[in-house]
């Protein structure tokens, strides 16, 4: 019976990693928006991104 | 009292009915005191060398008298088993510990297991194989831009040209490579479908420390980064930069390259990882299982320095 269940615990898995790459899923956390404005290409500054003034790295060691 | 299909074997085990049976203690046990019925006439005093061969859920018993043997097999019984035959009321005190022919709870074939995990990674490594092989990695912008600090008191931001992604729903990787150095600049990205106005906005850091301490030399991050925007579907997009950086340096070139459809190998190092789970887990429960039977035998799993096992004791 769990021999049973793990196969289809292995086909599913397999097939979530197939379809996932087939759909390009990626691991990288990325923010996703709807309507931007078309002004954006003439006017670059008229947009924000939501990760400006973010803590940058200022320094090594 | 066996009579056929019995074979004492050496090294430790026994056959009996073609089943191999495991050495699990020899003993010695002496006659104290006699209270209630036996089936051969015992006394006060009797000596007699025991062995048990185990099997679950059967034991194989040998007692040795002065110039008798007799061998007796016998079959685990869950105590609710007792309980139930005997209409005895109330339930069965707690099993403690594991007896020496206790069944295991894993009533599975480990090795079986272990063996489809093995077939679901050689399919896993196929699956990568393939998907890599079939992946477009189309270059569809590369651009080398230059962050100035004199500039950058106005608006630092920009755009780059429009470019096409073709085909189905797929991925698309945003590497920046910059040669800073002990130095760090940042990229907020808005990568945007110039059609319908959606967006993936992220921000990435370029930099790169190294230096010389009390431990040695040491560096930190990298001069190269790489994102991969999720489910992109096919239309026109561009990119918004806006470079931010530190304001020690002047100038800081930077490339940027976008590629259309890369295989993620993270995406199979996550499969590999959630497959070998219920194999791990079954192993280990069967593991702690026959460790704790055996722990009781002569022949325990883990021999401390400077202690001994029971046959050991009693001799």
């Amino acid at each position: 019976m769990f021999r049973k269940l793990y196969l289809l615990f292995g086909f599913l898995t397999l097939s979530t990693a197939a379809f996932g790459q087939y759909r390009g899923w990626s691991l990288d956390t990325v923010n996703q928006l709807k309507n931007v404005p078309k002004s954006v290409r003439d006017n670059p500054g008229s947009y924000r991104s939501v990760y400006s003034g973010y803590h940058h790295y200022t320094g090594g060691k | 009292m066996l009579e056929s299909g019995f074979s004492a074997g050496t090294g430790g085990s026994a056959n009996y009915l073609g089943e191999e049976y495991k050495h699990f203690q020899s003993s010695e046990a002496n006659t104290d005191f006699v209270l209630g019925e036996f089936p051969w006439q015992v006394r006060v005093g009797e000596h007699a060398a025991i062995t048990d061969y185990v099997h679950p859920p059967r034991v194989l018993s040998s007692e040795k008298l002065d110039k008798e043997v007799t061998w007796s097999i016998g079959e685990y019984m869950y105590g609710r088993e007792i309980w139930d035959t005997f209409k005895l009321p109330g339930s069965p005190p707690e099993a403690v510990g594991v007896y020496e022919n206790q069944p295991s709870p894993v009533t599975i074939n480990v090795t079986s297991i272990w063996l489809a995990f093995a077939a679901f990674a050689v399919f896993l490594l196929v699956l990568m194989i393939g998907f890599d092989l079939r992946a477009k990695k189309e270059p569809v912008l590369h651009e080398t831009y230059q962050y100035d600090r004199a500039e950058a008191k106005g608006e630092t931001s920009f755009v780059t040209d429009v470019f096409e992604l073709t085909g189905r729903i797929s991925n698309v990787q945003v590497k920046t490579h910059a040669p800073v150095d002990n130095h760090w600049i940042y990229l907020n990205y808005a990568l945007i479908n110039q059609d319908t106005g959606e967006a993936w906005d992220f921000g990435r850091e370029v930099s790169y420390y190294h230096g010389y301490d009390s431990d040695g030399s040491w560096t930190e991050g990298r001069q190269s980064d790489s994102v991969v925007v999720p489910s992109v579907p096919p239309g026109h997009y561009y990119l918004r930069i806006e470079p931010e950086a530190d304001s020690s340096l002047p100038r800081i070139p930077y490339s940027v390259d976008v590629i259309h459809d890369v295989p993620v190998f993270g995406i199979y190092g996550i499969a590999f990882l959630v497959l070998l789970v219920p194999p791990l887990l079954i192993s280990w429960r069967a593991f702690t299982f026959e460790r704790s039977r055996w722990s009781e035998s002569d022949h325990p799993p883990l021999q401390l320095p400077g202690t001994t096992s029971s046959s050991e004791d009693d001799s």
